[in-house]
């Protein structure tokens, strides 16, 4: 190995520390800090995130990573400094003022937001969203683009993505599922009344547990506790925690577990030999989310697991004694047009994003003004879901992204969707029994394939080029909107 | 920008990378998966050497120089000077070299040990004790290098104890030595008693009757945790967060023993002064006034006679086994005195003994006058000596304790003479609070907690442990106050 790559993956694995220490105070933070410790965490918390940043863009990082180029002699070698390239592009191209500005202007509208949620008033946030779209403009003009100034934004979380992709994906997904969704609205809806109780913590963490041991999350490579809002985060391979939670409706902690567990498992399979380089890891927001979705949504409301699980959930919790399979199964597969994404099912959950990107794409066009938003956003969900939402909090100002600015994000959402159906497809091919064999509980084959396939790849390949690779074809919306209307005909019995 | 402001930034850069590697410490131990073993002990070895470069950069040198020209004598600043001198000159001597070693090397010795003690596998052990031992030793003498020592043990106590010497620490333990002897020979002459604490308590009962007990006392939940982990210790993020462990154990003598002393820990640092937070003098000013203050809690004022009789109902509330046992006899079963193989939770008495054995063990090694392989039986030896009794496993012998796996040699003095001071501070605290004991007695437990804090806590670094000690007690450290606290305590105790 030259002197150069070595003297890079040696800076890179100090940023790799900084990174980890990071994370783990952040995770800390949410699951066990008290709360007396919040001001020197956040501090803390700052300077190593300074740190890490710093060791990453210094000169002589930079310099290594030049001379690097070109010595690379394994494939290894040439992925990991793609990936580093990338991501020096993307830190080194904006300006480190419009950075700092971008910061102070986030934490800033990050206050104003949670106010005017509170006060359901627009108005008191619009001049802050307005300049958040401004920096962001700039950003763009700085990270470059060919054909849209979305594509610079949606690349820095899908690498490679642009609007026309996803002008693409909606295109094909828009009338189907908005079609899909009238239907079910208008069908008898199931009963989940039963779902909503007193359910015991102690009793709901063990089978949750229970479950991710089940897919085939590792337990001695990883763990689950409890904070106020499920994610999934890692220190290394061999080191990755799950958070749930638990409230009174029942399948809030056991799919949020499924879900978050998906991630984890995807990061668990990252070859041991890359952990701690840029290679280890999942390679874009899409297809992480695809994990997630995989084994929240494909394997976790499906009717076979439950036929597997449900006596075991009926015997945790003996309330649901008098409650059959099929109503549990119809009930965690109800599908309502609701105002608020994060609570929203997975047939309806892609018009929620599909609102989002049309919004905000028009907005940096300059063909929306941003005052202009909440009339535009409820118009388009009574357009796409048959409903229009009351007040502002729980429409245009529901979510904390675009107040951190996070613009072009919302479509990776959508992304995981199709992705999770179309990889599950391809797995099919391979796995023709995989129905029967998550109805016997075993998931070993299934879990397999997918680390085989994927998750040992970890960032070694575009998402681009890993979809055509994987799957034989592009990311498109054709299997998941035939899955999705196969599915919920079926549960609706339409 | 000013000498001052450039400290502060270094500064401010050096304590978030300490309270990473903390946090990583407690991670590791009370909640990390196996699987995370490898990379942890990567990133803490990385984030530690980041920190010694941060300390031996030469721009903190040159600011530390600039700052010691300016330093009004007795001023803050002056011990600021005082306390980096210190350090820079510890971290130069010892090099980046040997901080990663270590770092590694008791990543990886700790990972063992947690394994090698219950299944009693001292093999497995071997390699990473010859190694810590052979680190102890390459730091004595980059440390001893160019300085006036006697021992190169000397070097390694110093860490611990500013100024303490092997001779001076033996002296002081042989002293200590004829008042157990005496004491032994009282108490060998007594009548037997029931030992009605001698069954299995519910451990999370235990736990948070403890839980309550400490804050109760004056730990603040609310900048700390009390967890369970396999070995006892205190850790900090910063001192809104002070975190304590306590062992899984139904042994309610141990745990209620342990917990008081990681607690006497967190309060010193949880009442560090609000102007040195953040600063070189943000912390406690040795190992051994902070275990002065472990031992403290643990045993003057948690073997109390007060304490007891305001936690004994309360403790009763939890296990009403225990209903019907009166304070004066919770008093005498919690100063039981019996030689026992573990040193945490050991009586007032016998724990000195403990400590000797491995006070003499460790200089022999680091004399190489002891070779690792004979350690185990050269252990059992002396607790017989000692003691009078000799563990059949290294489990309940050698393996027993985490320090040396952790890298610690030079540590355990500092048990020993934290007794010492804490009777010479607890002496001169009860001369301006004579009715403590009727406070404690019905709950009361924060003029103690304030008198601590004024007189000790509160300074942090501001002083040399020594000069520490001649502020508040007015004399050097010296057996002759716990002398007299262990003979009163076995006239009070007596049937």
């Amino acid at each position: 190995m030259s002197d150069a790559l070595r003297g890079l993956k040696d800076r890179l694995a100090d940023v790799n520390a900084l990174q980890a220490a990071a994370a783990l105070m952040d995770w800390d933070h949410q699951c066990f800090m008290p709360s007396g410790g919040t001001p020197a965490r956040a501090e803390h918390l700052g300077i190593l995130t300074r740190m890490a940043h710093e060791a990453f863009v210094a000169d002589e990082t930079q310099r290594l990573l030049q001379d690097s180029h070109g010595e690379a002699e394994t494939n290894e070698d040439r992925a990991m400094l793609r990936v580093v390239q990338r991501e020096m592009d993307q830190k080194t191209k904006i300006p480190a003022s419009l950075v700092a500005e971008k910061t102070r202007l986030g934490s800033l509208a990050h206050e104003i937001w949670v106010k005017a949620r509170q006060d359901k008033d627009f108005a008191s946030f619009a001049p802050a969203l307005e300049q958040m779209f401004d920096i962001t403009r700039q950003e763009a003009e700085h990270l470059g683009y060919t054909d849209h100034i979305y594509d610079a934004l949606v690349d820095l979380y899908e690498e490679g993505a642009t609007h026309a992709d996803c002008v693409r994906m909606y295109e094909t997904l828009k009338g189907p599922n908005v079609e899909l969704v009238a239907a079910l609205n208008a069908a008898e809806k199931p009963d989940d009344s039963f779902l909503y109780g007193d359910w015991d913590v102690a009793t709901q963490r063990a089978f949750t547990e229970t479950l991710i041991r089940a897919i085939g999350f590792d337990m001695e490579r990883g763990r689950q506790d409890t904070a106020a809002h499920p994610f999934c985060t890692g220190f290394s391979v061999g080191d990755i925690r799950l958070t749930t939670r638990f409230k009174s409706y029942l399948p809030s902690a056991i799919f949020g577990s499924l879900h978050e567990a998906g991630h984890g498992m995807y990061e668990q399979g990252s070859p041991m030999a890359w952990d701690r380089t840029p290679l280890a890891g999942g390679v874009s927001m899409g297809f992480h989310e695809s994990q997630s979705r995989t084994w929240e949504n494909l394997v976790g409301r499906s009717h076979s697991f439950w036929s597997y699980f449900y006596p075991k959930l009926q015997a945790s919790f003996p309330a649901l004694a008098s409650v059959g399979l099929e109503t549990f199964y119809k009930a965690v597969n109800k599908v309502e047009s609701s105002f608020i994404r994060v609570e929203a099912d997975e047939v309806t959950y892609n018009l929620h994003t599909l609102v989002r990107f049309e919004l905000e794409s028009a907005v940096l066009e300059g063909s929306l003004a941003v005052k202009d938003l909440p009339a535009a956003w409820n118009d388009k969900y009574e357009a796409y879901l048959g409903i229009r939402p009351t007040d502002d909090s729980v429409g245009v100002l529901q979510d904390v992204h675009w107040s951190a600015g996070l613009i072009g994000y919302f479509p990776t959402y959508t992304m995981g969707n199709l992705l999770s159906y179309q990889i599950w497809n391809t797995m099919l091919q391979s796995v023709p029994d995989a129905d029967a064999q998550i109805g016997a509980g075993k998931f070993e084959e299934v879990h397999g394939w997918l680390r085989d396939n994927l998750y040992r790849l970890g960032r070694s390949v575009p998402p681009k080029e890993l979809a055509l690779k994987l799957t034989g074809k592009p990311m498109g919306a054709e299997d998941y909107v035939a899955g999705l209307s196969a599915k919920y005909r079926g549960v609706y019995g339409l | 920008m000013s000498a001052q402001d450039t400290l502060h930034r270094l500064w401010a850069d050096h304590t978030a990378l300490a309270a990473a590697r903390s946090l990583m410490g407690w991670d590791q131990q009370v909640l990390m998966p196996s699987g995370g073993v490898t990379a942890r002990a990567e990133h803490s070895t990385r984030i530690a050497a980041m920190a010694h470069a941060l300390l031996t950069s030469d721009e903190l040198a040159r600011t530390v120089e600039e700052l010691a020209t300016a330093a009004e004598p007795g001023s803050d600043a002056e011990a600021e000077v005082r306390v980096l001198q210190r350090t820079l000159r510890i971290q130069n001597a010892l090099g980046g070299d040997l901080v990663m070693r270590k770092a590694r090397a008791s990543s990886q010795a700790y990972e063992t040990w947690k394994l090698a003690k219950p299944a009693n596998d001292y093999a497995a052990m071997k390699p990473h004790y010859e190694e810590m031992f052979a680190i102890a030793r390459e730091s004595a003498a980059r440390l001893s290098a160019g300085r006036a020592v006697a021992k190169p043990y000397d070097a390694l106590i110093d860490l611990f104890e500013q100024g303490a010497t092997t001779d001076g620490t033996a002296r002081l333990f042989a002293e200590m030595r004829e008042t157990t002897n005496e004491l032994l020979e009282v108490i060998r002459n007594r009548p037997g008693q029931d030992d009605l604490l001698a069954r299995e308590f519910d451990q999370t009962k235990l736990l948070e009757f403890m839980r309550g007990t400490v804050s109760e006392v004056g730990f603040r939940m609310e900048n700390g945790r009390l967890d369970i982990c396999r070995n006892a210790f205190c850790t900090n993020m910063s001192p809104q967060d002070v975190r304590m462990t306590t062992r899984p154990s139904g042994h309610l003598k141990g745990i209620v023993s342990s917990s008081l002393h990681e607690m006497g820990h967190a309060l010193y640092e949880q009442n560090i002064g609000a102007e040195l937070v953040g600063t070189p003098l943000g912390g406690g000013t040795s190992l051994g006034v902070h275990e002065s203050q472990s031992r403290l809690w643990e045993n003057i004022v948690g073997r109390s006679l007060g304490f007891w009789t305001h936690f004994l109902p309360k403790l009763q509330a939890v296990f009403p086994e225990l209903i019907g046992l009166q304070p004066s006899e919770m008093f005498r079963l919690m100063n039981r005195v019996e030689p026992g193989f573990v040193r945490v939770g050991a009586d007032e008495i016998t724990y000195n003994a403990h400590i000797w054995i491995r006070f003499e063990l460790e200089v022999a090694l680091v004399e190489q006058t002891l070779s690792i392989d004979d350690l185990p039986e050269a252990w059992k030896d002396k607790m017989e000596a000692y003691l009078g009794i000799r563990p059949a496993t290294d489990t309940d012998g050698v393996l027993q304790d985490v320090h040396w796996a952790r890298g610690s040699v030079g540590y355990f003095p500092t048990y020993s003479l934290g007794n010492l001071m804490s009777y010479q501070i607890w002496e001169k605290f009860t001369s301006s609070v004579p009715d403590w004991e009727d406070q404690f007695a019905t709950g009361r437990f924060s003029s103690a907690l304030e008198w601590l804090t004024e007189n000790v806590y509160r300074n942090g670094q501001r002083y040399t442990p020594s000069d520490l000690l001649q502020r508040v007690v007015g004399e050097p450290i010296s057996t002759q106050a716990w002398s007299r606290g262990m003979r009163a305590k076995v006239a009070a105790t007596a049937p």
